[in-house]
């Protein structure tokens, strides 16, 4: 461990006018990114501000520098992204999708229950290596245009789509952003990610389909039209489909190795990107390269550049420091809150910035010596579930929610949209559910989960946790 | 040589509140699949064409727009769902409601300054017919599509010589 860290082990932090200088800029970021429905003012550019104010008032102050900010940047989670947002660019316009919705909705042969769980099955199978929004943008138009053919509501589906795509990306590391900054920051592999939350999440998993088939108990039973659906010929480019396939065939078996081959998981995802880039027709990659999310990724640039300044004023551990004595006292109880806690913040607000504001807490309480392995895993199951919690919960409902909106537009039939109301009805009890299942699960396998972490990859743990020398 | 001289004027026009139903009646009447949307004070408010018309009874997943779907290529096929009766549903909708909700609230458009070469450039750019609005304001005057250009080019060409 660093300078820093052993400091803080031996010491108590006192508050000093570092610390409340990098606080206040943290905050006021923060509140920025979370009313930007208030002020419209695009959350990417909120935290850009935010990180040049940190970088110039730390180094005017002493405690950060650009250098520092180019060091707090975790590259394993923007390299990763922006490589998994390239390639389902790739994926996407081959029809391939297509032809497995289709698929889906042929087999299920009009039995509506069935339908929902195949679609959640293929939503929660994809979001498990995609990020949560990418899966629901790729199969809520066609969970749509499906509901459509069939004359049925398509909002039960709609919503399963977003509640099990939230749900499945908690169970692996690249399954949802959050993860990825967790698994990057504490040094979890991909194999011990999934071995370690794969029960937990699949029991969340089988209770949410539990909850929709009682919430939807009257939607689900009527009788739809019968429908021939031909999913053969949807994929338009076989090459480019059957391709990618094997690309992320390969990518999960390299992603299974990639601790013991001491590679960050990036570098599965990139090479599967240079891979897949080497077999598309277009001459130049920028046709797919524009269709990633770059705001997204200058994103969490900007917010790991002012989660560093924060770090390096030591503020963060200075508050780890100060819930020391709780988790002391009784970590399955600070576990417990730690999840209900994140998942009704992740409810309310973005969990992105919220997990990267944590994420610095439980490394400060790890440098005092508390093995903090369960923490990790109630970080990652509250911000995840969490996100089910309501209509602005997770960037998969907001995009549910807009689909439906224009749907309900466009067929003249209001009541077609999910609203905030329909959400808290339909969506909030399944946070609930699944979040009581999770505490039962990690409260009756504690020993479990409070295994201390594989450190074989220890040297994979960015360089978040080195604070600079004072 | 500025639009002026070579726009159609007292082009067919439409008012915002007109229903689609009428409007559509109007383009088999005079054979035009696009026209100018005026307000009361006769000032261009959009334009309407056969394409916002068969745009609008796609099934929304067809078209959701780049702001939702991160400008991805969804290239969804509405092939392979059987029978198509959700388009007709549509139309028989549509027929009753204003133009204003489905037409392109801000068309490209020039006024009668503009440079002819301009306007070929425009033209090339966004398609035949152009609305034109007096310069300065937004009163719509005329509009100019590709054959007047194209006749325009034509007699040019004649007087190189």
């Amino acid at each position: 461990m660093s300078t820093g860290a052993v400091e803080a082990a031996t010491g108590m932090l006192e508050l000093n006018n570092d610390m409340i200088a990098s606080g206040i800029i943290l905050i006021l970021t923060f509140i920025g990114i979370f009313t930007e429905e208030i002020h419209k003012i695009h959350r990417t550019k909120v935290a850009m501000a935010g990180a040049a104010v940190m970088v110039l008032v730390g180094q005017f102050m002493g405690f950060y520098s650009p250098d520092g900010a180019l060091k707090a940047i975790d590259w394993n989670v923007v390299l990763l992204l922006g490589a998994m947002m390239t390639i389902i660019a790739i994926m996407i316009p081959t029809g391939g999708f297509q032809a497995i919705a289709y698929w889906v909705a042929k087999v299920s042969k009009g039995r509506l229950f069935l339908l929902l769980v195949l679609l959640g099955t293929a939503v929660t199978g994809l979001s498990l290596l995609l990020d949560n929004v990418t899966t629901v943008i790729i199969f809520g138009p066609l969970i749509v245009l499906i509901c459509q053919a069939l004359g049925v509501r398509p909002i039960p589906y709609l919503l399963a789509a977003a509640l099990l795509s939230n749900t499945g990306g908690v169970a692996t590391l690249v399954g949802d952003p959050p993860n990825l900054m967790i698994g990057s920051a504490a040094g979890i592999d991909f194999n011990t990610f999934f071995m370690t939350m794969g029960g937990i999440v699949a029991a969340a998993w089988v209770t949410t389909l539990v909850c929709l088939k009682l919430l939807f108990k009257k939607e689900l039973s009527v009788t739809p039209n019968k429908v021939e659906f031909e999913g053969e010929g949807m994929i338009k480019d076989k090459k480019m489909w059957f391709s990618s396939l094997l690309v992320l065939g390969i990518m999960v078996v390299l992603f299974v190795m990639h601790g013991a081959l001491h590679w960050d998981a990036w570098v599965v995802s990139v090479l599967g990107l240079s891979a897949l880039l080497l077999v598309t027709k277009h001459g130049s990659p920028d046709k797919y390269l524009a269709e990633a999310e770059l705001s997204l990724l200058l994103f969490f640039v900007a917010l790991f550049a002012i989660v560093g300044g924060v770090e390096h004023s030591q503020f963060l551990q200075y508050v780890g420091q100060s819930i020391l004595p709780l988790v002391q006292a009784d970590m399955l109880m600070a576990c417990i809150i730690l999840m209900w806690a994140a998942a009704i913040m992740s409810a309310l607000i973005d969990n992105i910035p919220f997990t990267a504001a944590m994420i610095p807490i439980i490394l400060g309480l790890e440098a005092q010596g508390i093995a903090v392995a369960p923490l990790w895993w109630c970080l990652s199951m509250g911000v995840g579930l969490g996100g089910n919690g309501s209509h602005l919960g997770s960037t998969a409902n907001v995009f549910i929610v807009t689909l439906t909106e224009r749907l309900a537009k466009r067929e003249r039939d209001p009541s077609l949209a999910i609203t905030p109301g329909m959400w808290i009805k339909k969506g909030t009890p399944v946070m609930f559910s699944t979040l009581v299942v999770a505490t039962i699960v990690f409260y009756m396998f504690f020993d479990f989960f409070a295994k201390p972490i594989p450190k074989a990859n220890a040297a994979m743990a960015t360089e978040i946790s080195v604070p600079l020398a004072h | 040589m500025s639009c002026r001289d070579l726009m159609i004027e007292n082009p067919i026009t439409v008012t915002e509140n007109q229903k689609v139903s009428e409007v559509l009646k109007l383009f088999n009447k005079h054979e035009i699949r696009s026209v100018p949307v005026v307000n009361d004070d006769g000032e261009l408010v959009g334009m309407y064409s056969l394409f916002n018309l068969i745009n609008s009874i796609l099934p929304v997943s067809a078209n959701l727009g780049d702001d939702i779907t991160h400008k991805h290529d969804m290239g969804i096929s509405l092939a392979g769902l059987g029978d198509a009766s959700m388009m007709p549903n549509r139309l028989k909708k549509e027929l009753d409601i204003p133009v204003n909700e489905f037409m392109n609230k801000k068309p490209a458009f020039v006024s009668t300054n503009t440079e002819f070469r301009e306007c070929v450039n425009l033209l090339s750019k966004f398609g035949s017919p152009l609305p034109v609005v007096e310069d300065g304001s937004k009163k719509l005057v005329g509009i100019i599509t590709s054959q007047e250009a194209v006749i325009e080019l034509t007699d040019m060409m004649e007087n190189l010589d």
